[in-house]
C-alpha cells in the first residue's frame, strides 16, 4: 500500500472503521512511511481539538417551551384519544385497517405573491358566482395570460359566499357546500360513512368560515373552486377514510376546543378588522345585501375552534403570505393504502387544476424518506417544476417510471390559491390528519397568482405487528 | 438505546405526553447542542431544538425503531438545521447590501460569523478558552456538510453507520466527509496540531 491509497484511509483508520485487512494494510503503512505518520497524529490531534469541546447542555428552559408548544398544538389533554386510537390502529389488527393504512400524501402549495398584478378594468360583479364556478379557473388562466388585473382576481371574491361568508345567501352556501365537495360514496361504504362524516364536517365549514378572514392568499386569488367532480374511485378512500377511528375524535375534538376556547386572538382579530374593512367596500361597490358583514363573522368566529387543523395551516401560512416575495411551500402527509389509486383521486378532486407533473417513485427512494421527518430534505427543483406550464389546459405531465406498483407516485399541479386551500381542505376531508410542514422556495418562475401544489403519495412499509 | 427507551418510545406514541417529556429530557442536550454547532446561534438553535421535539412529537408513531432514537433525531435536527442555514443564507443575501449601504456593522447572521463570534462554551477554563475558540472558529469555517459529519462523530460519537443514517448519505460519502472535514480543519488550525 502507498501513501496514494493509504491517506484517504486514515480518517477511518483512526476511527476503527476499517476491515480487518485494510487496517492491516494501512498499519503496515505507516509504520514505515514517516509523513503518513505524521499526518496521522495530525488527525488524531485534530479529532482530539473538537472532541474537547464536548457537548452543550441545553438552556434550563427548553424543555418547558417544548411541552408548553405541544401543548399549545393539542390543547386536549385528553388528546390522548386521537393519538391512541391511532395507536391501537397500529398495534392491533384493527379489521385489517392497520394494513390498508399505508400511504403518504404529501402536497406541497407554493404560494406565489400577488405583487405582479397589474391593475385592470374588470368590474365587479353584483351577485354571487357561485354557479359559475366552474369557469373560474379558466378565468385564472386568461388572468395569468393576459397579466390581467388584480381587479380582477378580487372581484368574484366580494360574492363568493363559501369564502366571504357576508351575505344570508352566503350562509346557505356553506352548509350546502361540503356536500358537494364529498364524492358520492360507494354503497357499500355509505352506511359506515353516513354517521361519521357528519360531525367531521363541522370544523371544515367553520374553517372555511374562518378562512375568508385569515387566508390572503384566497382574498387576493381568483376565486377558482369547481366543487369535485363525482368520481367512482373516490368511494375507496372514502371507505377507508370512513373506517378510520380518528375521524370522530378529531371532529369531537374540534367541536370541545370550539366549545372551550371561543376568544379571538389579536392577530386574527386584527385580520378580521382589516378584512371587515374590505368586505365593506366591496359591498358598497357591489351593492350587497346589508348584513352587517363584520358582526356575521364575529359571531360565526366567536363560535369557531381556534386548533382546528385548517386554523392552523393558515395561521402558519400567514406570515408566509404576508412577507413580499415569499413564495411559501407546504406539504401535508396522509396515510392511504394504494398510492397509484390515491393519486387518480387526488387527481380528481384537483381536476380544474393543471397537472404539471406525474412520476412514480421506486421503493427504495420511497423508504429513504420514511424513516425520517418525510420529504424534508427533498427540495423542490427550482424551476423544474414550472417548466412547461400549460398555456393551454389540461397538460398532463409526464409518466414516471414505475408506476404499477410504485411506493410513490407524485403529482404536481398548478392552481389558483383560493383552489389550492379547498384541495387541501377536501383532501383532509378525505384522507385524515396530516402533518403540515411548510416549506418556502425561492422559485418564481411560476405566473402570479397561482399556487404549485405537489402531491406526493407514499405507500409506507406495512406497520409492525 | 435502554430498554425503557423504547416503552418510552411506545408510550408516547400512544399519546403519552409525561413519555415524551422524559424522552425531550434526555435527548434535549444532544439535539440543542448539534443545533448550536450547527447554526452557531444560541437562539437559533433553541429554536431549531424546540421545532425539532414538535415534528419528532408530531412524528414520533412512523419511528420505527430500526435505528437508535438519537439518529432519528439528529435526522431531524439536521434538516431543521439545513432549512434554517438556507434561510440565513437567503436573508444574508438579501441584507447586506442594505447595511452595507447604510454602513452599519453587518449583523451576525451568517452562519460562519455566527459560529466564529466566539460562542459560550461549556467547560471554558481560562487557558484552553482560545484553543476552544479557535476550533470553533474553525468547525464553523467547514461546510455544513462537513461540518455535520465531524460533530455527530466526534462529539456525538456516532459510528460511521450511524452518521451516515443520520445524515442521509452512503458509508462511503460519510467517510470521505469525515477525513476531507478533518484534513480542512488541520489546515485551519496548522499549529495546534503541528
Amino acid at each position: 500500500m502507498n501513501c496514494d491509497r493509504t491517506r484517504p484511509e486514515l480518517g477511518a483508520y483512526l476511527d476503527g472503521e476499517l476491515e480487518p485487512e485494510k487496517r492491516a494494510a494501512v498499519e503496515a503503512h505507516v509504520k514505515t512511511c514517516p509523513s503518513c505518520r505524521e499526518e496521522l497524529g495530525r488527525l488524531r490531534r485534530v479529532s482530539g481539538l473538537v472532541k474537547s469541546l464536548g457537548r452543550e447542555r441545553a438552556p434550563e428552559g427548553l424543555l418547558g417551551k417544548v411541552m408548553a408548544g405541544i401543548a399549545e398544538e393539542e390543547p386536549a389533554p385528553r388528546e390522548g384519544g386521537m393519538r391512541r386510537i391511532l395507536f391501537l390502529r397500529r398495534g392491533l389488527p384493527l379489521a385489517g385497517l392497520s394494513a390498508a393504512a399505508a400511504a403518504i400524501l404529501v402536497a406541497m402549495i407554493v404560494f406565489k405573491s400577488e405583487n405582479g398584478a397589474v391593475p385592470g378594468e374588470r368590474t365587479v360583479p353584483a351577485t354571487p358566482v357561485y354557479e359559475a364556478e366552474g369557469e373560474e379557473y379558466e378565468g385564472v388562466r386568461q388572468v395569468r395570460k393576459a397579466a390581467a388585473p388584480r381587479a380582477a382576481v378580487q372581484a368574484p371574491e366580494a360574492a363568493r359566499p363559501d369564502d366571504a361568508l357576508v351575505t344570508e345567501a352566503g350562509e346557505a352556501k356553506l352548509a350546502r357546500k361540503p356536500r358537494e365537495f364529498r364524492a358520492e360514496p360507494a354503497p357499500s361504504a355509505r352506511g359506515r360513512r353516513g354517521p361519521r362524516a357528519e360531525p367531521a364536517r363541522a370544523p371544515l365549514e367553520m374553517a372555511r368560515a374562518k378562512g375568508a378572514t385569515l387566508d390572503r392568499a384566497r382574498r387576493l386569488a381568483p376565486p377558482a373552486a369547481p366543487p369535485a367532480p363525482e368520481t367512482p374511485a373516490a368511494g375507496i378512500l372514502e371507505k377507508e377514510v370512513a373506517a378510520r377511528p380518528e375521524r370522530p375524535a378529531l371532529a369531537g375534538r374540534a367541536r370541545d376546543e370550539a366549545a372551550s376556547d371561543g376568544r379571538l386572538d389579536e392577530s386574527r382579530a386584527a385580520g378580521l378588522r382589516r378584512a371587515g374593512a374590505v368586505k365593506k367596500e366591496k359591498e358598497e361597490e357591489a351593492a350587497a345585501p346589508s348584513t352587517p358583514a363584520v358582526l356575521y363573522e364575529a359571531r360565526k368566529l366567536a363560535e369557531m375552534p381556534t386548533k382546528t387543523p385548517e386554523t392552523r395551516l393558515k395561521r402558519r401560512l400567514q406570515p408566509e403570505l404576508r412577507e413580499e416575495e415569499a413564495p411559501a411551500a407546504l406539504e401535508l402527509v396522509f396515510h392511504v393504502a394504494d398510492p397509484k389509486r390515491a393519486a387518480e383521486e387526488v387527481k380528481a378532486l384537483a381536476s380544474r387544476a393543471v397537472t404539471l407533473e406525474e412520476k412514480a417513485v421506486s421503493y427504495r427512494d420511497a423508504r429513504r424518506r420514511e424513516s425520517g421527518e418525510v420529504a424534508l430534505e427533498e427540495r423542490p427543483r427550482a424551476g423544474k417544476d414550472f417548466e412547461g406550464v400549460a398555456e393551454e389546459p389540461p397538460l398532463t405531465g409526464k409518466k414516471g417510471k414505475e408506476t404499477a406498483g410504485a411506493a410513490e407516485v407524485c403529482v404536481v399541479f398548478e392552481m389558483p390559491a383560493s383552489r389550492a386551500m379547498k384541495l387541501v381542505e377536501e383532501l383532509r376531508a378525505r384522507l385524515g390528519l396530516p402533518h403540515f410542514i411548510m416549506r418556502r422556495t425561492k422559485s418564481r418562475r411560476g405566473p402570479e397568482g397561482v399556487i404549485r401544489v405537489r402531491v406526493r403519495l407514499v405507500r409506507a412499509p406495512a406497520p409492525e405487528g | 438505546m435502554e430498554p425503557r427507551e423504547a416503552e418510552l418510545v411506545a408510550e408516547a406514541s400512544g399519546g403519552s405526553r409525561e413519555a415524551f417529556e422524559e424522552l425531550v429530557r434526555r435527548h434535549q442536550d444532544r439535539v440543542y447542542g448539534l443545533a448550536l454547532r450547527m447554526l452557531g446561534d444560541p437562539a437559533e438553535a433553541e429554536d431549531a431544538a424546540q421545532e425539532v421535539f414538535l415534528r419528532a412529537y408530531r412524528a414520533i408513531r412512523d419511528f420505527r425503531g430500526e435505528s437508535a432514537l438519537y439518529t432519528w433525531l439528529f435526522k431531524v435536527t439536521l434538516n431543521a438545521c439545513r432549512s434554517r442555514l438556507r434561510r440565513l443564507a437567503r436573508r444574508r443575501a438579501r441584507e447586506v447590501p442594505i447595511h452595507a449601504a447604510a454602513g452599519g456593522e453587518e449583523e451576525a447572521d451568517p452562519p460562519e460569523a455566527l459560529a466564529a463570534s466566539g460562542l459560550p462554551g461549556p467547560e471554558e477554563s481560562a487557558q484552553s478558552s482560545e484553543t476552544a475558540r479557535r476550533v470553533r472558529e474553525a468547525m464553523g469555517r467547514l461546510a455544513p456538510e462537513h461540518r455535520e459529519v465531524v460533530l455527530l462523530r466526534e462529539i456525538e460519537g456516532l459510528s460511521y453507520e450511524e452518521v451516515a443514517g443520520a445524515v442521509g448519505a452512503s458509508l462511503a460519502a460519510v467517510k470521505s466527509r469525515i477525513h476531507r472535514a478533518r484534513c480542512e480543519l488541520a489546515r485551519l488550525l496548522e499549529d495546534l496540531v503541528r
